[in-house]
């Protein structure tokens, strides 16, 4: 029983590159691909990028050229927990620049840079759309609303993210 | 005293967007039923003589125009993209749409798809909205399900976080997998568009709007709102407002009634400064303005625009410079570089901006920034860069005393 438990895990952590490629196609583009990839691996791996690359024959520079372009794509892990702010200005009239201080006393870096010890990585992001409930912000891709200081610090101490 | 008039989003909040038989329930699906009846040429002429829709994306472009130009264009193959990237900071009334009725979108879709003969249509969504994306492939499923879409083929295809994406022509190239970068206009994209076929691409308003333009007629539609510009508008409520959230008003209401009327006003015994419309492109409004209609005209009169319609309200404690650090930035960020004027012109704006707000700039700083915009509104490629500079002026023409307040004490 054990080690058929450990076998799933060891399948489930192998990423099927084709199959997440393919299923993404259905559906949507190259962009809905890579952010499916992504979410699988954590950012868009070099092998991801020539798996692209041969499902939509093109060569990887293409498909790294064309990735780029977007922020929401990441080629590396900065940081275990992903803090990003919106930077909007509906975000700022409605607080943002207290919730900012707040986060960057508590993890002990600024805006822009990653903590010394690589747990935490602190971003702008641009307008979330939600700014009937600003400042917003997104932690590990997760969406809080109407952040305040106190509530963004309660939130990491907690850890549960 | 009813400030509110629903027709976007008239069954939001009122039926299961997860459902398609509420849609129905509530007469979806039977405009389309209307225009597959009908000569496809009358049904665009219908919409653009008289019904007057123009685009709700921000540029305001007659739609049942757009339409025609790409129903006369002679090709086999024709598409139908839905510009759904909603990007300008203090936007969401699209996401309000797709959350709340994500068949109604589907169904302008399907109705252009019917009356340019296209087989394939595309909603591009901003990839922020994955909740959206999965309503509206849901949608498509249910109504695929029920042989609405006749054999009319509608994929959702995710953005990946870039605001020039909302520029038509930019889209159109994400959407073919490539760098967001604009093209050079003309060729329209209604003569090539993706794929280098004729194309509509539209706005999530837009679409939501035509089937009960329709299904009510056009006439009824004529008659709403101001002339020029006939209709409702949403309008997505930001900021220092009490009622913060998305209000579909007929487009002769005034600003006093967006924001005074159905935001409540400023709330904490605050004065309201200034009002930001149609986001962080657009130019500011004062409190002496709040009697300007809404439309599209009468905005620009004003020196302002109407833009998306997105809505910012800011009380008296606000130095504006310090927004317009966010601003520039943004500006600075999402500029896609295909261009140097817009490129470099970006980078040093957002620098003197930050110089201005840290209480280092001088007047020189003042006179290079109306410079810059000056040359990057005659020479930028797209209404990004054109845009770019829009509310930093406006700041400084309205409010020059938070501007004096901050100079650098050494220069006065």
């Amino acid at each position: 029983m054990g080690s058929q438990e450990k076998k799933e895990e060891e399948v489930s952590m192998e990423i099927n590159y084709k199959k997440i490629i393919e299923d993404a196609k259905n559906d949507g583009g190259i962009l809905d691909a890579a952010l499916a990839l992504q979410s699988a691996e954590g950012f868009v791996s070099e092998r991801a990028v020539e798996e692209l690359a041969e499902n939509y024959g093109k060569s990887k520079a293409e498909i790294f050229d064309t990735l780029s372009f977007y922020s929401m794509i990441r080629f590396d892990t900065k940081g275990k927990i992903r803090i990003e702010i919106c930077r909007g200005a509906p975000c700022h009239v409605a607080g943002s620049e207290a919730v900012i201080t707040a986060i960057e006393n508590y993890i002990g870096c600024k805006i822009g840079e990653t903590s010394a010890d690589g747990k935490y990585a602190f971003t702008f992001t641009e307008c979330q759309g939600q700014c009937q409930a600003a400042p917003s912000i997104l932690i590990n891709d997760k969406l809080y609303t109407d952040v305040t200081p106190e509530s963004v610090t309660i939130l990491l101490e907690k850890g549960e993210l | 005293m009813a400030l509110e008039t629903r027709v976007a989003l008239r069954n939001a909040g009122k039926i299961n967007p997860h459902s398609i038989d509420y849609y129905i329930a509530a007469g979806g699906y039977q405009a389309l039923q209307m225009a597959r009846k009908m000569d496809k040429k009358e049904l665009i002429d219908k919409l653009e003589q008289n019904g007057k829709l123009r685009g709700r994306g921000g540029a305001g472009f007659n739609t049942g125009l757009k339409w025609s130009g790409a129903y006369n264009v002679d090709s086999e193959v024709k598409y139908v993209v839905c510009n759904a990237d909603e990007g300008e900071p203090g936007t969401y009334k699209d996401r309000t749409i797709m959350e709340n009725d994500p068949h109604t979108v589907l169904e302008g879709v399907l109705i252009c798809a019917y009356a340019i003969s296209a087989k394939e249509c595309y909603i591009y969504c901003r990839g922020e909205y994955e909740n959206c994306i999965a309503l509206l492939r849901e949608a498509i499923y249910a109504a695929e399900g029920k042989g609405i879409t006749e054999g009319v083929k509608v994929w959702v295809h995710s953005g990946a976080g870039s605001y020039v994406c909302g520029e038509e022509t930019a889209l159109l190239n994400s959407l073919e997998g490539k760098r967001a970068e604009p093209r050079l206009k003309p060729p329209f994209p209604t003569i090539a568009g993706f794929k280098g076929k004729p194309t509509v691409v539209n706005n999530v308003e837009t679409f939501a709007t035509v089937p009960v333009i329709l299904a009510n007629g056009p006439e009824w539609f004529a008659n709403l709102g101001s002339e020029k510009y006939p209709g409702t508008k949403i309008f997505s409520l930001s900021g220092d407002v009490v009622n913060k959230g998305c209000f579909e008003l007929q487009t002769n209401a005034t600003l006093r009634d967006v924001v005074i009327g159905c935001g409540g006003g400023v709330p904490n015994g605050r004065k309201l400064k200034a009002v930001q419309l149609g986001g962080s492109s657009c130019g500011y409004l004062t409190p002496k303005q709040l009697d300007t209609p809404v439309d599209f005209e009468s905005m620009r009169k004003a020196g302002a625009s109407l833009g998306s319609g997105a809505t910012l309200v800011i009380d008296d404690s606000h130095n504006m410079l310090d927004m317009l650090v966010k601003i520039a930035d943004f500006f600075n960020h999402e500029s896609c570089g295909k261009c140097n004027p817009c490129r470099e012109g970006t980078h040093q704006v957002s620098r003197i901006i930050h110089r201005l707000a840290e209480g280092q700039g001088t007047r020189k700083d003042m006179d290079m920034l109306r410079k810059l915009s000056e040359m990057m509104t005659m020479s930028c490629f797209c209404p990004l860069g054109q845009g770019a500079t829009t509310a930093i002026i406006s700041a400084m023409d309205l409010f020059p005393e938070d501007f004096e307040a901050r100079l650098s004490k050494e220069e006065v």
